[in-house]
């Protein structure tokens, strides 16, 4: 039996590196970088045809760290009234976006993040161009109206909410706010509640305006591919053109941090939380291979150090260490949720006696040696059908280099036992600490 | 080229795997019959679950966990209504290896006493917690009010459920383990860059031994007719999430089962279903709301419900928006524009989840669950397109009845 719906195909289109509207600019990974001649959109494309879908993703270089005070979720507001219509696809004209992103029976999203903002599509490939040309109509020409930002404003506060319900979400917001003073990633992507319910129509058309440009966007195309791609994505996003004034810069920088902070949270609930975070250099930074071993080490997993001094002893439900590095810096963090009996404090000591051990013994080889197969395993679990890498890409491109992919693996196979030692004690110092505490007050529910 | 789905029946095992387009790496899942229904404590086969990777008669849990993690290899088990469910990613290097410990922890574990003291503290402070989740509580709320107390679906409250952890004992674990757990019922899949014969032979090597067992699960039926409205306050939520739902008596086999799906997705499928169009699009009321069912594979009377969550100040507009929905969609049905946006929609859906090596070992293990020929892959879409618009407006009708619909809120809200 051969279910047809799932058959394979590898044959694979050949690779373009001449075309009259694209510049090919590299190959890595088999991921080929291209560049628009008129109006600078990067496209990415990677074959694969082993199933009949593809993943269009567009990733703007836009997030909440373009944001200030009085605009904040600007960016995350403003992305969904991108689903609201444009020029093309819109009431008038009979065709909406989500109906025919859904109607083909897509997966499709988009999310904003510190760095970025991007729409994505998993599709059966046979529907591309009509997607193609979706994303470039609304590139430029959404349609941004009071009326709409007035009901989806309800919306995302609903949303904001959500994450409010959750002590950890609860949490990070504040660790992330005391950390970071200055710097915009202080405050949560979502944006604050009153800035969410009052920020103008005029301000995200400004928004819109200035960020919303080819030259600041990322096309990725990954999948069963259609020969003549660069053709169709010229077709629709060739018309285009750049910015007429420069992408501003975001020019703010954190200052150094100059002793421990520290925060509670008191709310209802049942089980308390502790989150000790450490700053951390930009996600381009060479110490961010030898970071990533070293979160591995204290928090992936059952065999990992918290787990074992934290979890197996029942001392916490679950204990994770993030690596939660962005564009321009960002936080080691590690969370720990509590069974109720255990106080806080305790269980701070123990995460911070466990990171004096790395410190001053470092790790084991034996360690090492598994967080070096754990990546390369990880690596080729993101090459396991075209969302996986297209998804990864949307990070490495909003980090500030889509070849970040590439470089991990290899970065993290040349980590070595003394540079971990060293980057814990460069960056687990008690003065670039933030340490918040979610204190429950004790409530029953009640019928 | 083109490469077939594999199928084979080993001893008490259906086995089914796929070569996608991956490289070095795989999806696999399992299950088998040592689900919640099976024990009079309910808790016990989670338990039994959480208990496997504990520790053997030959390893300890630190050895275990090293070998799984310097291996990459990622291993979840977890029990619920009917099965224990297996999910494992892997280098396909890894195979014996992984099939090898599997056997072990499956055929021999430990349950040592330390080991179940301590996963019960945690397991304690885990149902304390999910006393503060506005979408659990209201959810097993849910399920309490519809489903009577012997029934595999009725969810033990938080306390109840406590009391039952500290009763349990080292023995209640063994005694399940060794009346539920062998072949007769085991289905595996694999996907991604497998080779279906070394795999064949890896599992008929270490499990073919293993004990035959005869547990079919029995179909819990029950009948409710309850129209009832409960709130559950819980302090300090900026958000309210809501369940309306009521019993669905559905043979998963049947062609009403079909039909009841586009029909359920034009109501609550997607973004353009009505429920999302009319009180989120336009009266901005929820960030979500859907439609769905849940709990009728294995022959149960299950659930057909809506879900939707709101700020406590609209939730008394929201429930009312979304009775009016589901109210029109019960009494008019959908319309034809409608089926046929649902079947081009949900043809393209099935396409898609069988994108990555994942989502086809998901595929293949439900297939395989609920008894079909894998030729049902390739069957669907046609199915689905097959279905005429009279089917799916009569499925409505003679499953769906608006008068009996229980509804709960858990979040800041008072009675």
């Amino acid at each position: 039996m051969i279910p047809l719906c799932i058959a394979r195909n590898m044959a694979k289109t050949k690779k373009i590196t001449k075309h009259k509207a694209f510049t090919f600019i590299q190959e890595l990974g088999g991921i080929s970088e291209y560049l628009h001649k008129k109006n600078g959109l990067r496209v990415l494309l990677w074959e694969d045809h082993s199933a009949p879908v593809v993943a269009l993703n567009v990733t703007y270089l836009v997030g909440s760290r373009n944001e200030a005070v009085g605009h904040t979720g600007a960016t995350h507001l403003l992305e969904h009234l991108m689903f609201k219509g444009s020029k093309k696809f819109n009431k008038k004209t009979g065709k909406l976006i989500d109906q025919i992103v859904f109607g083909m029976g897509a997966k499709a999203n988009a999310t904003t993040w510190f760095d970025r903002t991007n729409y994505w599509e998993l599709l059966p490939s046979e529907r591309l161009p009509e997607l193609i040309e979706l994303e470039a109509d609304r590139m430029r020409g959404a349609i941004l109206d009071e009326k709409d930002r007035a009901s989806e404003m309800t919306v995302v506060r609903n949303e904001f909410e959500r994450g409010e319900n959750e002590p950890m979400e609860a949490l990070d917001k504040e660790i992330w706010a005391t950390a970071f003073r200055e710097h915009p990633y202080h405050h949560p992507t979502i944006g604050w509640r009153s800035d969410i319910e009052n920020m103008s129509i005029e301000r995200l058309r400004q928004f819109y305006n200035t960020f919303y440009w080819p030259n600041n966007a990322y096309l990725v195309l990954t999948g069963d591919l259609p020969s003549g791609c660069l053709n169709l994505v010229e077709k629709y996003f060739g018309r285009i053109k750049p910015s007429s004034e420069r992408i501003p810069k975001m020019y703010t920088t954190e200052p150094a941090q100059e002793g421990p902070r520290r925060i509670t949270l008191r709310r209802a609930g049942q089980m308390p939380i502790v989150g000790i975070a450490h700053k951390i250099p930009k996600v381009l930074h060479q110490d961010q291979y030898v970071l990533d071993v070293l979160a591995g080490v204290l928090g992936k997993g059952r065999s990992s150090r918290l787990y074992r001094a934290l979890v197996d002893p029942a001392l916490a439900i679950d204990v994770s260490v993030n690596n939660s590095s962005f564009r321009d810096g960002g936080l080691l963090i590690t969370y720990a949720r509590l069974v109720s009996s255990e106080s806080p404090e305790k269980i701070e000591k123990i995460v911070l006696r466990e990171y004096h051990k790395i410190i001053k013994e470092g790790i084991t080889e034996e360690e090492l040696a598994r967080e070096k197969y754990n990546a390369r395993i990880q690596r080729a679990f993101t090459l396991d059908g075209p969302l996986g890498l297209s998804s990864v890409l949307n990070e490495t491109i909003a980090g500030g280099d889509w070849r970040l992919i590439e470089r991990f693996v290899r970065g993290i196979n040349k980590v070595t036992l003394s540079q971990v030692r060293k980057v814990a004690e460069k960056y687990l110092s008690s003065e670039t600490s933030t340490t918040g505490f979610f204190i429950p007050y004790k409530s029953e529910p009640r019928i | 080229m083109r490469e077939p789905i594999k199928q084979e029946n080993l001893r008490g095992i259906s086995l089914a795997s796929f070569r996608t387009g991956v490289r070095n790496v795989l999806n696999f899942r399992a299950s088998f019959m040592a689900g919640s229904r099976f024990s009079s404590v309910s808790l016990v086969p989670e338990v039994v679950s959480q208990m496997l990777e504990l520790g053997t008669t030959k390893h300890s849990k630190e050895e275990i966990v090293n070998i799984l993690e310097s291996n990459a290899i990622s291993l979840d088990m977890s029990a619920d209504e009917t099965r224990l469910n297996i999910k494992a990613s892997l280098p396909s290097e890894k195979a014996q290896l992984f099939v090898t410990l599997l056997s072990e922890i499956l055929r021999t574990p430990k349950f040592a006493e330390n080991e179940l003291t301590f996963l019960s503290k945690r397991l304690e402070a885990g149902l304390l917690e999910v006393k503060q989740d506005t979408r659990t509580q209201a959810w097993k709320h849910l399920l309490r009010s519809i489903y009577p107390g012997e029934h595999p679906f009725y969810q033990e409250t938080e306390e109840k459920d406590i009391m039952s952890l500290k009763s349990l004992k080292r023995e209640n674990l063994m005694e399940f383990h060794a009346k539920h757990y062998g072949l007769g019922n085991v289905n595996i899949a694999l996907a991604g860059d497998v080779d279906h014969e070394m795999w064949s032979g890896l599992i008929n090597k270490f499990f073919g031994d293993w004990q035959l067992l005869s547990n079919m699960p029995v179909s819990a039926k029950t009948k409710s007719d309850l129209k009832t409205r409960k709130n559950i306050f819980i302090s300090g939520k900026a958000s309210a999430d809501l369940f309306m739902g009521q019993i669905l008596d559905l043979d998963v086999l049947s062609r009403d089962y079909f039909a009841i799906r586009p029909a359920t997705y034009v109501l609550g499928g997607d973004f353009v279903s009505r429920l999302m169009q009319e009180v989120r699009e336009k009266r901005g009321l929820t960030y979500g709301t859907n439609a769905s069912h849940f709990g009728i594979k294995d022959g149960d009377t299950g659930l057909f419900y809506l879900w939707g969550t709101f700020a406590p100040h609209l939730l008394e507009r929201g429930i009312a928006e979304m009775r009016k929905v589901f109210e029109i969609w019960t009494k008019k049905g959908i319309t034809n524009k409608e089926l046929s946006r649902a079947k081009q929609a949900m043809s393209g859906n099935w396409k898609v989840s069988l994108a990555d090596s994942r989502g086809v070992a998901d595929v293949l293990i439900a297939v395989l669950e609920i008894g079909r020929d894998l030729s049902f892959i390739d069957e669907y879409p046609k199915i689905i397109e097959s279905l005429t618009l009279k089917e799916v407006n009569q499925a409505i009708k003679k499953y769906i009845d608006p008068k009996k619909f229980v509804t709960v809120a858990a979040g800041s809200i008072e009675k």
